[in-house]
């Protein structure tokens, strides 16, 4: 057997180990749940109140429906490639690694192995995820069979290529790191610097998808941008005119679509060894810390005595973890930009009624919600598969160490609500009150989102990040937040529609119901939880 | 099952048995030690050595039989059990970004043990250890050595009556093990302290120990003082018994695997399986 075709193998292995023995089933069962999910259900509930939201977009709606479809597609490609990055600077598995290492495999079939052995995990969560496209569309022109199967190979394909390219980005910023003692003592500006070009990245495409809104010629200019290629094969499935005023007409688009992933795929196996080692030892030897700073002795102060020293401990292996102040700056990051682009992909923004206002705090906190989830509270028991005998084995038991987790992300959301809180104010132009109900519902949602992700983890605990439970659990919590979003939205319209409340209480209609589901969703998850892992064993 | 009474003993195991799942990795433990005593668990790798300590240390619940540890069920007291209790795992479980001060700091405090001496005995710990100049790095630095120091430092923060060590001088360098097999003697003789280790090395166990157990696949095979164990099999020395008693490998047979063709291999497990019906 080819050397990567055995690291592929192994990679699924690894990911898949708690099902071992029942891979094939497990495959089977997930896929045709999938299948029926995205060809049968999630149409039937997006047709539920697609229509309405469809009537928040002005002018054409094809159009308005093409011009979505572009910009999920360019963010989406954006926002894979550089999603990896948030791995930099995290120590690799070095026992696996070495062992791979003294085998005869070259760098290419380790590169081209690990990455073909995700790939069954991709489509699980492309065949979740992607009925948001086919829901957009579907309430408009109803879609056949060919065009689903057509628009989910697009979809497929893109995320895939988007993930290629991104683990090639990833892999040579590491390579180069490794060799250079420069970038390995720059470590935290390094990765400031780095999460704050992705947040600027990201925000110029927000107002140059704006700026293409209004001149389409440009887009002309942008052909070389992968996600365009998939996109025009959607667009074309769905109305051939509306790619009429590209350069790139349809069977451009699918020869592009089709060659450069397979080329790039091809070359990176042969040239691997160009961009990819495993000499990442980009930890120092040593770190000293001479004196607690002035944030814990702070933190201190204003905790209680009996939980002060255990705060404290979460915080400091929280903080001093490189890859977790990229996580912060992602998080708020991205927050912060789905909250522009729903301002703007509402058409009306600054001039914003209060009904769009509601709707964007709803959306804004909802994305906070899942990235805290994602982010903070899945990585509870990362690298911490000892640990948790230590806390077992004192008095105050496992419990201890889910509340002090708990309290230190609360007092982390705090000082990230104050800064989006601040950012939201100006941005949408919130009065006082506005601003405070804005403050308590992202921390009050958060902590539930949060408090799923956590009880999700003790249910079924990761130690490691790659780890197949990990993935797990993120494909359980995305899945929870969808529910919840299309429940809360789909209540929320509803509830305006039968009670047309005054426009002060417009808010508490739509976050009533994220909170109540969320809420839902989180208790027992954390009751049966916090049972399940003073069990463990 | 018959209650099991105080007096004068320390750790007291009735029909200890613990399945996972389909697996039996103790089976029907029963054993005694007196207060102030050192016993040592020995066995090959998954003989059920570290279960037996999770379980002593209410980390695990038994399927079956009941436990006395420092007069409290391990069952119905787990709280009082932790309370007494010290405990030094075979791989360290480490905070890896904070310091050996902060991590000891942090498990001062997960027994409630007042600020002051939390300070005072992590000053002692640190310099018994020779990890004073260190306290103040992070633990992802430290060798696995000195990460193991620092287990042994948080398994004594709270000064317990009971100690139970999990391979205790498995990483460390020589003059380090002879420091350690030092405290453990000194621990027994002046402060009246009760040690259960789980090791591999044999002349640790017999330099040691006051009475040895010898546990493989769960049960319980031999147990009492070396001497005796020695004496049972006519051996030499703990090693030389130990071999006896567990069996040993023929040398004849180490290097096999490289004349063994397939087909051969095959055949021989045929046989096997012949045999075994």
């Amino acid at each position: 057997m080819a050397a990567w075709k055995a690291i592929a193998k192994t990679e699924l292995r690894r990911k898949t180990s708690s099902f071992r023995n029942h891979r094939f089933l497990l495959f089977l069962v997930i896929y045709t749940i999938l299948c029926v999910w995205a060809f049968l259900f999630a149409p039937l509930i997006f047709d539920l109140f697609m229509p309405n939201l469809v009537t928040y977009f002005p002018g054409n709606v094809f159009s308005v429906v093409g011009y979505l479809i572009e910009f999920i597609l360019m963010m989406l490609f954006l926002m894979i490639i550089m999603y990896p990055m948030q791995n930099i600077y995290r120590k690799t598995e070095v026992g696996y690694k070495e062992m791979v290492l003294a085998s005869p495999a070259r760098p290419g079939d380790i590169f081209f192995g690990e990455f073909i052995g995700k790939v069954p995990i991709y489509l699980i969560f492309i065949l979740a995820l992607a009925p948001v496209i086919t829901g957009l569309i579907n309430p408009i022109i109803n879609l056949n069979i060919i065009q689903y199967i057509i628009i989910y190979l697009c979809v497929t394909g893109h995320v895939i290529f988007a993930a290629l390219l991104g683990s090639i980005l990833v892999s040579w910023l590491e390579h180069k790191i490794a060799r250079s003692e420069k970038a390995r003592d720059l470590g935290k500006v390094l990765l400031f610097l780095l999460a704050i070009a992705m947040v600027a990245i990201l925000y110029t495409f927000t107002y140059l998808f704006n700026y293409i809104k209004s001149n389409p010629h440009i887009k002309n200019y942008l052909s070389f941008y992968p996600s365009l290629w998939f996109s025009n094969i959607i667009l074309y499935t769905i109305q051939p005119v509306l790619i009429s005023s590209y350069i790139l007409n349809i069977w451009v688009s699918i020869f592009l679509a089709v060659f450069i992933p397979f080329t790039i795929l091809y070359i990176t196996f042969k040239k691997a060894y160009a961009f990819f080692s495993l000499e990442t030892s980009i930890e120092k030897t040593s770190t000293i810390i001479e004196k607690e700073n002035k944030f814990y002795r702070f933190i201190r102060k204003i905790t209680r005595i009996k939980w002060e020293g255990l705060i404290i401990t979460q915080l400091k292996e929280f903080f001093r973890k490189r890859e977790n102040i990229m996580k912060i700056v992602y998080t708020i990051g991205l927050t912060l930009f789905e909250g522009v682009i729903f301002a703007f992909l509402g058409g009306d923004y600054p001039n914003l009624d209060t009904q769009d206002i509601s709707l964007y705090m709803m959306m804004s906190v909802m994305i906070a919600g899942m990235l805290f989830s994602l982010f903070l509270g899945n990585f509870i028991f990362v690298g911490s598969k000892e640990l948790i005998w230590v806390y077992k084995k004192s008095p105050r038991n496992i419990k201890v160490l889910i509340f002090s987790y708990l309290r230190m992300i609360v007092i982390i959301i705090f000082f990230i609500g104050i800064g989006l809180t601040i950012f939201f104010s100006l941005f949408f132009q919130y009065d006082i009150f506005t601003a405070i109900f804005f403050f308590l519902f992202l921390i009050i949602y958060s902590l539930i989102s949060v408090s799923q992700a956590i009880g999700l983890q003790c249910i079924n605990p990761a130690f490691e990040e790659k780890g197949g439970d990990m993935q797990l659990t993120i494909g359980i919590l995305v899945i929870i937040n969808m529910a919840t979003i299309f429940g809360s939205l789909f209540l929320g319209f509803q509830l305006l529609g039968n009670f047309n409340p005054p426009p002060e209480l417009i808010k508490v209609f739509f976050s009533l119901p994220l909170i109540i589901f969320g809420t839902l969703f989180a208790i027992p998850l954390l009751f049966f939880g916090l049972k399940k892992l003073n069990k463990i064993e | 099952m018959g209650e099991l009474t105080i007096d004068n003993i320390a750790i007291s195991t009735k029909g200890l048995t613990k399945h996972f799942g389909k697996i039996i990795a103790v089976n029907n433990l029963n054993i005694e030690i007196d207060y102030g005593k050192t016993y040592a668990l020995l066995g090959p790798n998954g003989a059920g050595k570290t279960t037996t300590v999770r379980m002593l240390n209410s980390i695990i619940s038994p399927t079956s039989g009941t436990a006395l540890v420092g007069g409290y069920d391990i069952i119905s007291q787990s709280i009082e059990v932790k309370k007494i209790c010290g405990f030094l795992p075979e791989s360290p479980g480490l905070y890896q970004k904070l310091t050996p001060r902060e991590f000891l700091e942090f498990i001062g405090e997960l027994y409630s043990l007042p600020k002051e001496l939390i300070i005072t005995r992590i000053d002692e710990l640190l310099e018994i250890f020779d990890l004073e100049g260190r306290e103040n790095d992070l633990l992802e630095g430290f060798s696995r050595g000195m990460k193991q120091k620092v287990c042994l430092c948080a398994a004594l923060i709270q000064d317990p009556k009971i100690i139970f060590l999990d391979e205790p001088t498995s990483n460390l360098d020589p003059a380090a093990t002879r420091m350690v097999k030092d405290l453990i003697s000194e621990l027994t003789r002046k402060a009246d302290k009760t040690i259960f280790i789980c090791t591999h090395l044999l002349d640790t166990a017999e330099e040691l120990c006051d009475r040895i157990g010898i546990i493989d696949k769960g049960t319980l095979k031999v147990e009492g003082t070396p001497r005796k164990i020695i004496d049972s099999v006519n051996a030499q020395d703990l090693e030389d018994a130990y071999l006896k008693i567990m069996g040993v490998t023929k040398i004849e047979d180490l290097l096999a695997w490289r004349e063994e063709l397939p087909e051969k291999a095959k055949e021989k497990k045929k046989r096997k399986g012949r045999k075994k019906k």
